[in-house]
């Protein structure tokens, strides 16, 4: 029932917008820590919804927020919002469980989770919108909370200079693409995405290349995609690595959800031009981020540059523009998010208890300590594509769907798809040393007495990408269904 | 047959692996001895179905159809028979490792993963579509890199086995390409649909590139040459590893591949000249080159892992034969190896259990303190070198013998070169570890009988397995009808010269010591080709300069062109923003 999903929307709005309250008055009882566990209960609950709501429903159901005008605000509940709603909250409240003991020592506790709160709830409204205004508002509600998320350690130098180039470049990126919407809105006269995409005759070669060139750059600057992605691997190395944790697995997915609805939904018709040129731009993001990603030595900077490698390939398989290219995309959406999210709430724990991020330093910190190092290998194993993990069947759809599009695209799909795989030999090079370093080779350092909770949450994510790889028929299927949303255009 | 034996006879293994952490919890003697029943209970599951099979009996529940990836098993001669072979090595080998492997800190770990690896090996070989089949060869692959970097304080094994996961995986792309690029013409994983759409596939279907991608993750998995470069490293892991996984079974896994994938589309490949030749030839070279590789080695397990690598070479040999002529010997060799080598790796282990060593210099003399090492060696060597009546003889003559009848002349010549050079190799190893004065101090005493128990089995079956190679007849069903082979008069006089010449080399440089083989190695030309075989053709040079070294040094340069100042990054953005335009005008206009 979408009912459900409606509620949980207000659950987090609520919740936003009580939880300074709350942390003003748990500060006065100095009890701070107790607007945490609000925000754990607020996402938690939300999942919930979703989730359920997820499962019983069908079809979609749109709703008007506030009079009827030309700029009334538009909710649709699709099985494709809901699968990203639910994606969103569920790793918000492992993060959300995690900081409760990771930024247990940093003051300013209120604020941080207001924001947390902040960001996602954009982030839910966003993928729930259905016009291009509601969508500009909630992406910059979730920019801005974001930023400051990112130099939220303002005593710290590098926190603020990475929030600062975070906050120019991706300031320019919305501009990018609000001058793509304007454009839309003046061919069209309308922002609706449902009726933009009943409209297709609306656009005309080659006047159509300027939105989509605008649309690709704007929101490729926030998937990270080369040459806009600079800012990532200072933005979310730089971060407290509970939002590195969000910023890396959800937050960069937001850019890609734009390309996504912008492209598969409202310019899929113009295929034949956006197509070869997005693939080509999605496998230059594979292969610099994977390159650069083999030679540093700073753990959150390797994962920020095997990031960059992931939106590549996700960005692969929106580019194939069939179903199974998106269902592939939107399933690795999934998997590089529980997998990711993993890897930078484990680098978090190195952090908190020794200190550095260098790798160097951290020479066999989770040595001998299986209960440290098994959920480290699942992440780093499901990131470099081995089965039975999530990961390894994301990618095994992104090839075999860049295989079956050699009907559409000619040579070029498999071609893509090979060099993919290129790339993912390459990728497992660099996890493949994280292990090295960390869990077999002799250091000074070992990490002795770890917080419980902290080594709790990357279970839990440990144990939800070797759920879905046992067990991938459901979550293939919803992926699927979410891409029929997608591709409501499509033949 | 036992009750679902084509599922449990992975699943037992499987869940066995995740019950390991748990018994162990109990006792370090329970957890040992629990592995070691469970890998019998699988052994017992899997042997029991071949009289089932052979009687012709299907079982009910062979497939789950789930939506895309389909879960089965495959109810064939050639499944069978792989995942027997695998299940009773790896039990003998799982009862060996009580007491090898006795005190060692890791066991919880070495039992998990071995008995995930017998799991994941059976379910590779019973798996009744390609996805399966791969995931089970990841998995597999995963299990090596565990195992061979079983003591991760050696830095040399944690080079070694991230060397090992990273080479198969340049294998596995092409696997997973081939794998990709078949679907999107068929539309299907599963091995039985595929070789129904056979005649369809044949004209719709680049089947060449198909079945060439798929060697190409042989090459990787099953360690040929440009690949090969991981497994002489990967003996690093404890011997009881080498034997298992980089000598029996797991290194197998390519031949049971190509063997799988010639049963799919039998009148496709058994034509295909361009693949033929290639399986053939690249199987042949490295045949010869890893054997020369394996007579100047120094260490008692390198070797027997240049031998692997040789004699795989060897069946791959027998795959490009071609028709059912090549394919059952290359089957029949499979299984005559994975016994001898077991045993020869098993054998190796007593002698370094005991001594502490593998360098060969240090060994020697052994036979008079570990005799009944010495004599199961010495029938594993026997049969490695093809020495009647030993199996190896039988079935490195059925694949000789099938060359010449299909009319391989090169493959051969080839042939009986490597096999003469096997048994100087053969008798190298044998006499420079057992026989001679020995060479070091530590006094040394037979292995126990957990040890020996094993190796007496194996040697049983070198002499055995020979005799009764009728039993594999009904393998050969699988392509149609069974063929006999017509031993030549020049198959077997070649053959007897090949081991003339290897037996007499080896007699005279290792055994009676007539000559030395330092007076080879010190001529000019004799130094010069020394060089070469012990640096194993520099191929790990060549892969160090160009891919290690070559990689930092063009990453430094790169580095170079990142800065920190926003204004470049700005200029970044609308310079993909000008490339973008671009592109997507080219396209509009053109």
């Amino acid at each position: 029932m979408y009912e459900q999903a409606l509620q949980a929307v207000f659950i987090l709005m609520l919740f936003t917008a009580i939880a300074p309250v709350i942390g003003f008055v748990a500060r006065k009882a100095r009890v701070e820590r107790v607007v945490g566990f609000f925000a754990f209960v607020g996402f938690l609950t939300a999942f919930f919804y979703f989730y359920q709501a997820l499962r019983s429903s069908t079809g979609s159901l749109i709703y008007a927020m506030g009079p009827l005008t030309s700029f009334t605000s538009y909710f649709e509940f699709s099985q494709l919002s809901l699968y990203f709603a639910a994606i969103f909250t569920g790793i918000s409240a492992v993060v959300a469980l995690y900081s409760l003991e990771y930024m247990k020592h940093d003051t300013g506790q209120t604020i941080y989770y207001t924001l947390l709160l902040g960001m996602i709830t954009g982030m839910v409204c966003l993928v729930l919108s259905a016009d291009l205004f509601t969508f500009f508002v909630c992406w910059e509600i979730m920019c801005i909370t974001s930023y400051c998320l990112v130099g939220f350690r303002k005593r710290f130098w590098e926190p603020v200079e990475a929030g600062f180039k975070y906050l120019v470049m991706s300031t320019v990126g919305s501009i990018l693409f609000l001058y793509a919407f304007a454009l839309i809105y003046g061919s069209t006269g309308t922002l609706n995405i449902r009726a933009l995409s009943s409209h297709p005759a609306a656009f005309a070669v080659p006047f159509v290349f300027a939105p989509i060139a605008l649309v690709i750059a704007g929101f490729g600057v926030k998937a990270s995609m080369v040459p806009f992605h600079t800012w990532l691997p200072d933005a979310h190395p730089a971060a407290p690595s509970s939002i590195s944790a969000l910023l890396s697995g959800i937050v960069v997915v937001t850019g890609i959800y734009g390309i996504m609805r912008l492209l598969l939904t409202i310019f899929h018709p113009f295929h034949r031009y956006w197509g070869p040129v997005l693939m080509v731009f999605a496998i230059a993001t594979m292969f610099v981020g994977n390159l650069t990603a083999l030679m540093q030595d700073d753990i959150k900077r390797l994962l920020a540059y095997s990031t960059i490698a992931h939106m590549g390939y996700i960005l692969y398989g929106v580019s194939l523009g069939t179903l199974q290219g998106a269902t592939a995309s939107l399933l690795h959406i999934l998997n590089h998010a529980i997998a990711k999210a993993l890897l930078f709430l484990f680098a978090g724990i190195l952090i908190h208890h020794l200190g550095t991020r260098s790798l160097e330093e951290l020479t066999g910190a989770a040595r001998g300590k299986p209960f440290l190092a098994v959920p480290l290998f699942i992440g780093a194993l499901s990131l470099a594509g081995v089965p039975p993990l999530n990961g390894f069947w994301s990618e095994l759809l992104l090839v075999l769907s860049g295989f079956n599009a050699a009907g559409t695209m000619g040579i070029a799909a498999p071609l893509g798809a090979t060099l993919l795989l290129i790339n993912v030999a390459i990728a497992f090079a660099y996890y493949l040393r994280l292990l090295l370093i960390l869990v077999f080779r002799e250091g000074e350092r070992t990490l002795e007495k770890p917080s419980r909770l902290l080594v709790l949450c990357t279970w839990i994510l440990a144990a939800m990408c070797v759920v879905i790889g046992l067990y991938p028929w459901s979550f293939i299927q919803a992926a699927e269904i979410a891409g029929k949303a997608l591709l409501i255009t499509a033949p | 047959m036992l009750p679902y034996a084509p599922w449990l006879c992975w699943l037992i293994p499987l869940a066995g692996a995740a019950l390991v952490p748990l018994v162990s919890a109990i006792s370090g003697k329970v957890r040992d001895w629990f592995s070691v029943a469970v890998s019998f209970i699988a052994a017992a599951f899997a042997v029991s179905m071949i009289p089932s099979w052979l009687e012709g009996i299907t079982p009910e529940l062979l497939y789950i159809s789930f939506p895309l990836f389909p879960v089965g098993v495959l109810w064939d001669g050639l499944s069978i028979f792989m995942s027997c072979v695998v299940t009773c090595i790896g039990a003998l080998i799982v009862l060996y490792s009580v007491k090898y492997m006795e005190g060692d800190p890791g066991l919880t770990r070495y039992y998990f993963f071995i008995l995930l690896f017998i799991g994941g090996m059976t379910g590779l070989v019973m798996a009744d579509n390609l996805v399966q089949l791969y995931i089970f060869w990841e998995v597999v692959g995963l299990c090596s890199y565990a195992l061979i970097g079983h003591w991760y304080h050696r830095p040399s094994a944690r080079r070694a086995a991230i060397k090992a996961f990273l080479v198969t995986r340049v294998g596995d792309v092409f696997l997973l390409l081939g794998i990709a690029l078949l679907y999107s013409y068929a539309g299907t994983f599963r091995f039985a649909e595929l070789a129904s759409k056979e005649a369809y596939l044949m004209i719709t279907a680049p089947l060449t590139a198909v079945a060439l991608l798929m060697f190409g993750g042989a090459v990787g998995k099953s360690a040929q040459l440009p690949l090969h470069v991981w497994l002489p490293d990967a003996m690093e892991g404890p011997t009881t590893v080498s034997a298992l996984i980089h000598a029996a079974t797991m290194v197998k896994a390519g031949v049971y591949l190509v063997a799988r994938i010639y049963t799919v589309f039998p009148h496709f490949l058994a034509h295909d000249a361009a693949w033929l030749l290639t399986v053939g030839w690249i199987g042949g070279i490295t045949s010869l080159m890893a054997a020369t590789m394996a007579v100047v080695s120094m260490d008692a397990k390198r070797v027997l892992a240049y031998s692997t690598i040789s004699q795989i070479g060897f069946m791959f040999l027998a795959l490009g034969v071609g028709g059912l002529h090549g394919w059952y010997p290359s089957q029949f060799h499979l299984m005559s190896h994975a016994i001898f080598k077991a045993l020869l790796f098993l054998s190796a282990g007593c002698v370094i259990h005991a001594l502490h060593t593998t360098d060969m210099r240090e060994m020697g003399g052994m036979a008079r303190y570990m005799p009944i090492t010495s004599i199961t060696a010495l029938m594993g060597v026997l049969s490695l070198g093809g020495v009647p009546p030993f199996s190896g003889f039988w079935s490195k003559s059925a694949v000789l013998a099938a060359a010449l009848e299909e009319g391989c002349v090169g493959l051969f010549v080839l042939g009986i070169i490597v096999s003469a050079i096997t048994l100087l190799y053969s008798i190298r190893w044998y006499s420079l570890i057992f026989l001679g004065k020995p060479r070091s101090e530590n006094k040394v005493h037979e292995a126990p009988p957990e040890m020996t128990i094993p190796l007496i089995i194996l040697a049983i079956a070198t002499v055995v397995a020979g005799a009764t190679e009728s039993f594999l007849h009904p393998l050969g069903g699988l392509l149609g009808a069974v063929a006999d082979l017509h031993v030549s008069p020049v198959e077997i006089a070649a053959t007897a010269a090949a081991l003339g010449v290897g037996g007499y080399l080896g007699w005279g440089f290792y055994v009676s010591r007539m000559y030395s083989p330092e007076s080879i190695t010190k001529t000019s030309w004799g130094s010069v080709i020394y060089r070469i075989l012990v640096n194993g053709y520099y191929f790990d040079h060549f892969y160090d300069r160009v891919f290690v070294r070559g990689f930092i040094a063009a990453w430094r340069k790169v580095r170079l062109l990142q800065t920190g100042f926003l204004s470049y990054n700005m200029y970044g953005v609308a310079a993909g923003l000008i490339i973008l335009a671009l592109l997507l005008l080219m396209l509009g206009v053109g």
